[in-house]
């Protein structure tokens, strides 16, 4: 077991080595200690499935290990931002200004289909639309578009519109929803009601979902009117 | 909050688990290698009894044992033990001789898994 837990913690530091040596093109949307212990994990519990010569123990007590050590280390980069930098990337701008940063772009061994792909990816398919691109340290591109190429917003259009809230699932297939109910401040009576008020009953509905402001909106159940 | 909590009393767990487990596979260890140097190079009249001792103090080990020690050891160790007592009962020397070297080397190897080492860890 000691010399397990040993070859857990040697090997989670060099895969991390490895991944961020590697750069951001490999991570995918996880920070490198998650795509680490992923990779761990799901391939430690595995063995003991797959080869019963394993005790059980070679799976667990290196999961539980990982575990401990992706706990531990996110704790530790939040009160010590500068160790940050060592595990993970630090965010890349590849244009800024409108102006493509080539010397970025080599850096990061991106080619640039790969960065017109993911641009287009982003709803933006000329390069010239774009003011700055950053890639993120999870890997993905956040894709700003030169402000005359935004839609208006209510804002500039000075609009008044109100902030309607999010819609809740209330009931669903039978069976109110605690949760929904609490966060749009009413209870199971009100929703029974405002149902009635139109003519309706639950149990020709699938779903109800509504907001604070009290809009509904339901689903019937198929088959029924 | 909480998962940290979680995690910190998980780590208490674990090392616990880990250095009980290491102080109980070195007894075993231990009691194992006495057992050995106290059987004779030749066979002697205590011979069987002795093996059979060893052997019976093992059977009560596997089942702990093999919670952290690769089935592979403990099969060896089995393995070398029966042949132990089996060469003891019919007086085959070169028999028992091997079987005493093979279980010297298969105990070994569960405790070199056990103890931090270069060799081990690489």
């Amino acid at each position: 077991m000691t010399t397990i837990l040993i070859r857990t913690l040697i090997i989670y530091v060099v895969l991390i080595l490895i991944m961020r040596l590697m750069g951001k093109r490999q991570i995918g949307e996880l920070e490198v200690t998650d795509l680490v212990t992923t990779l761990l994990i799901s391939e430690i519990a595995s063995l003991p499935i797959t080869n019963q010569e394993i005790p059980l123990s070679y799976a667990v007590i290196p999961m539980v290990t990982l575990l401990i050590l992706e706990v531990f280390s996110s704790v530790i980069l939040i009160r010590f931002p500068k160790l940050k930098n060592i595990v993970s990337a630090r965010p890349t701008v590849i244009i800024n200004k409108g102006k493509l940063d080539q010397h970025a772009l080599r850096d990061l061994r991106i080619s640039l289909d790969e960065l017109m792909s993911e641009i287009r990816q982003s709803g933006v398919t000329d390069l010239s639309e774009v003011e700055c691109a950053i890639l993120e340290k999870n890997g993905k591109l956040t894709v700003l578009p030169k402000a005359r190429f935004l839609p208006p917003t209510a804002e500039q259009l000075a609009l008044d519109v109100k902030e309607e809230g999010l819609m809740h699932i209330v009931y669903n297939n039978g069976v109110f929803s605690r949760v929904g109910l609490e966060l749009i401040g009413k209870d199971s009576a009100w929703v029974e009601k405002q149902l009635k008020r139109r003519g309706l009953t639950l149990q020709e509905l699938f779903c109800v979902t509504a907001n604070e402001n009290g809009k509904l909106f339901w689903i019937p159940k198929e088959g029924k009117k | 909050m909480r998962a940290f909590i979680i995690t910190v009393i998980l780590l208490a767990v674990l090392l616990g688990t880990v250095t009980v487990n290491h102080v109980y596979i070195k007894e075993v260890f231990h009691n194992m290698e006495t057992a050995l140097d106290e059987l004779p190079d030749v066979l002697a009249s205590d011979c069987l009894e002795k093996t059979l001792a060893l052997e019976n103090y093992w059977e009560k080990q596997v089942d702990p044992v093999s919670l952290s020690v690769s089935y592979t050891i403990v099969d060896r160790i089995c393995e070398h033990a029966a042949t132990l007592v089996a060469c003891a009962e019919c007086g085959d020397l070169y028999g028992y001789r091997t079987a005493l070297a093979l279980l010297r080397d298969a105990i070994g190897d569960m405790m070199r898994f056990e103890t931090p080492s270069i060799g081990a860890l690489l």
